[in-house]
């Protein structure tokens, strides 16, 4: 589904260059649920975000259904629809009522008519449990709500992937349970998931594969059960040593 | 480098502009009275009050020279059109075209008679001194080291600019405010007109007089474009026609027997304030409708253009436009607008001021909204995009509501300064409220009552859009 050949991040800093993505390839298949973990500062949201664009790489190809999305002759926004993302600061728009950030999308790209577009929402808010704050503004949310208003509100143009960039990591403990149902159920449905995050349990229960990386590489790539039992590189070694520690 | 840049593309915008004007004007010089004939009706200028020559009664222009110029008219079989002109702008309005003569009391002078050409005189006039009842001066000679006021342009300015004598000649707008001066004691005399001296004397007799002495002699005649004998030729023909049949002494006599002070003058002069509020109004809004919009765009430019090589030249013009709006005067833009780039398609100095004072106000919201923009979270921006919004819907839908309810406190303040920025469109003529202050000055002779109304009109309009953008950001809030 998406093909991701050698591709290579740097910034620019006061004129200095900082090499944030060494060469990345992996092959995301549909229904997949990529998980991927590493040390803060390794790149994993970088290479997030170049998944759609929101950071262009500076080198590499990113093949969509085959579409070099990469390339100046792809319309972004088309393929951005097909790829939904969730953001650690969940960025609802604050103006908006929960309806209203649900159906912008769909119903400015004309993907529904607004009457159509408002049953949908009505939907979606159900199967996460918040109808009731349909006419509510984002600031008298909770942060768990908020949440998984914004995961419904990516849901509401029909993607055919969703990235989820530390979605729980901003997010009092105590709310982060009801992002990581929504999130169970999501991929109880065959949704493909491209998930960055520190949960490691979570991980372990649905990923079907694992990418660890470090220092802008990918050092392993194995499903959960091999990744956790029998890691090959002692970074990861190191990494889940310490995880297991603070997390007990 | 950057500079240079800049200094070239502004050297040939103002080149190119300066061209096209040109050409505009010479494409203009067939004004004939062919011309006249087919468009059915003749433009005069003119700058009143100037009693008794224009004056405005009910706010319908009067006067020996509007009677003069109706006889003209007349005689060609057409209708008359007015301008109402500032008295500098005269000479620019026949060289431009925007009037076929002037009819404004002028007299000849070697300046004037190098850009325009004059009729036969039809009135005889002289200068006076006026001073103050207990002054020491008793003629012309005794104003040797004084201090003297004139109204700026008269022909009284122009003597006195060339009586080396005189210590020091203070030139004031109107005449009105430099009897004020001279009653302050601030200067020791004032030259002006013969009939506005008698009136001023009369309103103020315990404090000034006129001495008898005739300081010139001279004559008003009607002026119209250099060259233009055809007209020039038909105009003496009236003159002559209506020195000889009495109209002329008729018509003068009707005027200056006129006395205005009995006539109901708090209509007439609410009259002028409510043209003047209507104006004032209806530029400022459409200037901050004009401004906002504008603001929006350039603003958007600036922002989305940072670090975009294609944009480049966008966001370089943008620039170019804030830096020349915010580092001139409003006034002199306003000039440049109705004068120069306007000037050759004669647009209506009203329209001419929407646009001058949008154009203005643009520069400076949109230096509000850029920063409401970057007050926006880029989250916001990316969410947008994320759901594969274009970047100018994003924009629209997303970051302009936010940014906009963040900069409206500094929006209130723009729309205040707009509101009082109009107060220089008197300038080009327009009728706004402190004009019609200024009017009323000159036909009041009086000056603090009219100038107080005008302050608190402006006063409270300023306090009542403040509370009603207050309002509106409390809704915005909840």
């Amino acid at each position: 589904m998406i093909r991701i050949n050698d591709i290579h991040k740097s910034y620019f800093i006061n004129g200095k260059r900082t090499r944030v993505l060494k060469g990345i390839t992996t092959h995301i298949k549909r229904g997949e649920k990529v998980v991927v973990i590493g040390p803060s500062g390794s790149g994993k949201s970088t290479f997030l975000r170049c998944l759609n664009l929101l950071e262009p790489p500076t080198s590499g190809q990113i093949l969509f259904e085959g579409e070099d999305i990469t390339s100046n002759k792809c319309d972004i926004n088309k393929t951005r629809r097909k790829i939904g993302m969730v953001f650690q600061k969940f960025n609802l728009f604050p103006h908006l009522t929960v309806k209203q950030n649900i159906m912008l999308a769909p119903v400015h790209l004309k993907l529904k008519s607004p009457a159509e577009a408002e049953i949908e929402a009505v939907d979606l808010l159900k199967k996460v449990g918040l109808e009731k704050k349909i006419n509510n503004y984002p600031n008298q949310l909770s942060g768990g709500q908020q949440q998984r208003i914004a995961i419904i509100r990516a849901l509401a143009v029909h993607p055919e992937v969703m990235l989820f960039d530390e979605p729980t990591s901003a997010l009092d403990p105590e709310m982060v349970g009801e992002v990581l149902n929504v999130m169970r159920e999501l991929a109880s449905t065959g949704m493909t998931m491209f998930v960055v995050t520190h949960e490691m349990n979570f991980a372990k229960e649905i990923a079907t594969r694992i990418l660890f990386i470090n220092e802008g590489s990918i050092i392993e790539d194995k499903p959960p059960m091999e990744f956790f039992t029998q890691p090959t590189h002692c970074r990861v070694k190191e990494f889940l040593s310490k995880v297991w520690l603070s997390s007990r | 480098m950057k500079i240079f840049c800049k200094t070239v593309v502004t050297f040939f915008a103002v080149f190119t502009f300066s061209v096209f004007c040109t050409v505009y004007t010479f494409a203009d010089a067939q004004s004939s009275i062919a011309k006249i004939k087919s468009d059915g009706f003749i433009t005069m200028s003119t700058s009143a009050p100037f009693e008794p020559f224009e004056y405005l009664e009910n706010n319908v222009l009067k006067g020996v020279d509007i009677d003069i110029a109706q006889k003209v008219a007349d005689k060609l079989s057409v209708k008359l059109k007015v301008n109402n002109v500032s008295i500098d702008s005269l000479t620019f309005e026949l060289k431009n075209s925007f009037c076929d003569f002037v009819c404004a009391g002028l007299s000849e002078t070697p300046e004037r008679a190098k850009n325009l050409d004059f009729s036969e005189p039809y009135f005889e006039t002289s200068q006076a001194i006026v001073i103050a009842k207990d002054s020491a001066i008793k003629n012309s000679k005794d104003l040797e080291g004084k201090v003297v006021g004139v109204q700026i342009g008269t022909t009284a300015d122009i003597y006195c600019s060339e009586d080396k004598n005189i210590l020091k000649v203070v030139r004031f707008d109107k005449h009105v405010d430099a009897v004020q001066d001279l009653m302050a004691g601030q200067i020791d005399a004032v030259i002006v007109d013969d009939f506005a001296a008698d009136k001023l004397v009369n309103l103020n007799k315990d404090k000034i007089h006129k001495l008898d002495e005739e300081l010139t002699s001279e004559s008003y005649s009607i002026a119209v474009k250099k060259g233009n004998h055809e007209l020039l030729s038909i105009i003496n023909d009236v003159i002559k026609e209506i020195k000889e049949n009495g109209e002329l002494d008729k018509i003068i006599s009707k005027h200056y027997s006129i006395n205005h002070s009995t006539s109901d003058k708090f209509v007439e002069y609410s009259g002028y304030i409510a043209e003047g509020l209507k104006n004032t109004l209806l530029m400022s809004l459409c200037a901050a409708i004009i401004g906002i919009i504008l603001g929006i765009i350039i603003a958007s430019i600036k922002v989305f253009s940072k670090g975009n090589k294609k944009l480049k030249i966008f966001s370089f013009l943008a620039d170019t436009y804030i830096t020349i709006i915010r580092g001139t005067p409003a006034l002199i833009q306003l000039f440049i607008m109705y004068y120069g780039i306007l000037g050759s398609f004669k647009v209506s100095n009203i329209v001419a001021a929407i646009l001058a004072f949008g154009i203005n106000s643009g520069a400076y919201v949109a230096e509000h909204v850029r920063a409401g923009i970057q007050s926006v979270d880029y989250g916001q921006m990316e969410a947008g995009r994320s759901l594969g919004l274009s970047q100018n819907t994003t924009l629209i839908k997303i970051i302009l509501p936010q940014a906009l309810k963040n900069i409206l406190p500094s929006l209130a303040g723009e729309a205040i300064t707009l509101l009082k920025e109009t107060s220089v469109a008197g300038f080009i003529g327009i009728v706004d409220l402190s004009r019609a202050g200024d009017i009323i000055k000159s036909m009041s002779y009086e000056a603090l009552r009219p100038l107080s109304i005008v302050a608190g009109i402006y006063l409270i309009l300023v306090v009542g859009l403040t509370s009603l953008l207050k309002k509106f950001e409390k809704r915005l809030n909840k």
